[in-house]
């Protein structure tokens, strides 16, 4: 066969294939113009347009070469004499017009579907710029705004937003935008109208991509969670109140048990008896550790009680050498060592609540003499950046991996062997160490264990004045 | 040593009284009770002021707040320590902890449910301050 027809039946074919390939992409512009889908990303839209460019220009080039070759015309376009050339020309470059126009519309049908998912959406949507000023309001925030006291709230700053300023939340949110982290929390909101106050969940995210506007860009979420509050409200009223009416029967049994225990030491040969005055008591005492850390966990998940944990600037060392002074003789009972490793720099302070300090002190460190049968438990304290930890290790019985997922998980005890311990009870305690030290700005960490050989758990708290 | 010291104990709850009459009779203390903040006032005004009043803080009639500072407005019972008794872990009233009791010039609390030795402890301890 002769090379030159060869080639033309090579062009012919490309050809085709060029108008199917363009056809390909005009299809796939209709489908998303028709399904609506999520907006694809620039660097896909680009693709598709430079994929759809290059096989437009391949289709033209082919299909200029083979009309030149079979001879229908040889001379060039601008002659005038080819219409042939020309028409191709135009419906390809009509082609390219029509596959943007669907590119474009495909865009505008999203922005206008956004838009009315928008205006129809209960919670509001506010964004806040770097300085702290709103600079784009959903209608339903807007209407929040203004039966708050704030009309127009959109180029207002935080601090004259009537809906955090009043309570001061528009400090918490301003820290939080300026240090780039978001924000949970609930806030109570006061109409004009006198209508009954109502809680709004505010949760707010910085923006990756701030659209046109410059970084430092957060956006913010509205809602109204009122009635989620109420039920939240009603289920805490009634392990609260449930709590205390047990602790004046409980002080009662207590305070009994030890008075007949008491008794029965004075006489002989009572062993059996003694023992079951002694089981009395301590049994009461478990039981009060679990009312304990029922409310416990009731004050602490409360948002407005966490704001009251007191931020004082305090001197890590002197609680954990009371904590060890106060829980030597519990470890002594079985035969452990309890000692404080003094760091041999001197520790800065740090801020936080003392009290509440010593407690998840006191917490990790009676685990630890819990879970440990023979050897010691070591409490030691360093500074690491800007946060001071301290660690409390043990030569105890260690927790398997699967174990530490869910550790400070609420109700979270590691393994069935665990939540049958003979002493403990609740399951809370650690997740109080969390609810604790998270309000504090801290945390609080398994930082290893091994089964067999022990475990490190340990909290940090930042250092004072270091923060703004 | 304890034997002259009398301890007036206030609380509405009989049990307690009861519980806590015996343990501090068993130590040596001379104690009398009552059931609310009114009749502690008229207690500790009787023939014989106590050494120490023992305060529950919710009580009918009248609180323990309240009956504190009565008893400091008046001057026959105004040095009288008093110990502010706080049920443990308390939610709904007004928590008393150990900075508030000294704020208002109480000489101390002590968290209902502890060791009752622990209990005996404390109050010797105020006692002898």
């Amino acid at each position: 066969m002769d090379i030159t027809k060869l080639a033309s039946y090579l062009d012919v074919v490309l050809l085709f294939a060029g108008a199917v390939a363009l056809l390909v992409v005009l299809y796939y512009y209709q489908t998303i113009a028709r399904l609506q889908k999520n907006v694809l990303s620039e660097k896909r839209n680009i693709l598709l347009l430079l994929a759809s460019g290059v096989l437009l220009f391949s289709y033209l080039l082919f299909g200029y070469r083979l009309l030149s070759r079979q001879g229908i015309f040889q001379s060039n376009f601008a002659s005038g004499e080819d219409t042939f050339a020309s028409v191709l020309f135009f419906s390809g470059a009509i082609f390219v017009l029509y596959a943007s126009q669907i590119f474009r519309n495909s865009f505008l049908k999203i922005d206008r579907e956004f838009a009315a998912i928008f205006k129809n959406i209960s919670a509001g949507i506010h964004t806040v710029n770097a300085d702290g000023v709103v600079d784009f309001a959903s209608p339903s925030f807007v209407k929040l705004c203004a039966s708050t006291g704030t009309k127009d709230v959109v180029g207002k700053p935080l601090s004259k937003v009537a809906l955090y300023h009043d309570k001061g939340y528009d400090v918490a949110m301003r820290n939080a935008f300026q240090n780039h982290k978001g924000l949970s929390m609930d806030i109570p909101v006061v109409f004009e109208d006198g209508e009954p106050i109502k809680y709004y969940r505010v949760i707010a995210t910085p923006m990756d991509d701030t659209g046109d506007v410059k970084p430092g860009r957060t956006l913010v979420f509205v809602e109204d969670v009122t009635e989620q509050r109420l039920l939240d409200q009603a289920k805490n009223d009634f392990i609260s109140i449930a709590s205390h009416e047990m602790r004046t029967p409980l002080t009662i049994i207590r305070g009994n048990a030890s008075l007949i225990r008491d008794d029965l030491a004075a006489v002989p040969n009572n062993i059996e008896m003694l023992s079951m005055a002694s089981s009395i008591e301590g049994g009461s005492v478990r039981l009060m550790k679990i009312v304990n850390d029922f409310l416990d966990v009731i004050r602490l998940e409360d948002g407005v009680a966490r704001l009251n944990l007191k931020m004082e600037i305090f001197d890590l060392v002197p609680i954990i050498q009371k904590v060890t002074a106060d829980l030597q003789d519990l470890a002594t009972k079985k035969d452990l060592t309890l000692t404080f490793r003094a760091p041999a720099v001197p520790v800065p302070l740090v801020q936080g609540d003392g009290e509440r300090t010593e407690q998840v002190l006191i917490n990790l460190t009676m685990n630890a003499i819990q879970y440990t049968d023979k050897g010691t438990i070591t409490l030691s304290v360093e500074t690491e950046g800007q946060y001071i930890t301290c660690k409390v290790t043990d030569t105890g019985v260690g927790i398997d991996k699967e174990s530490q997922q869910n550790l400070f998980n609420k109700f979270g005890t590691a393994n069935r062997t665990f939540v049958r311990s003979k002493e403990y009870g609740s399951g809370l305690g650690l997740y109080i160490c969390k609810l604790i030290t998270d309000a504090m700005k801290g945390h609080v960490q398994l930082e290893s264990s091994e089964p067999g050989v022990g475990s490190t758990f340990s909290f940090s708290l930042l250092v004072a004045n270091t923060t703004a | 040593m304890n034997g002259n010291h009398l301890i007036l104990i206030v609380d509405d709850e009989p049990e307690i009284l009861k519980l806590y009459s015996l343990k501090l009779q068993k130590s040596g203390f001379e104690v009398t009770t009552a059931e609310n903040g009114q009749r502690g006032i008229e207690s500790a005004l009787g023939q014989r002021k106590p050494d120490l009043i023992l305060m529950d803080v919710k009580m009918p009639v009248m609180d323990g707040i309240e009956a504190f500072t009565k008893l400091r407005e008046n001057p026959e019972t105004k040095d009288i320590k008093i110990v502010f008794l706080t049920a443990f872990n308390d939610l709904r009233i007004p928590e008393i902890d150990v900075k508030v009791a000294r704020e208002i010039g109480a000489a101390g609390f002590i968290k209902k449910g502890i060791d009752l030795d622990e209990f005996v402890t404390k109050i010797r301890q105020v006692l002898a301050s």
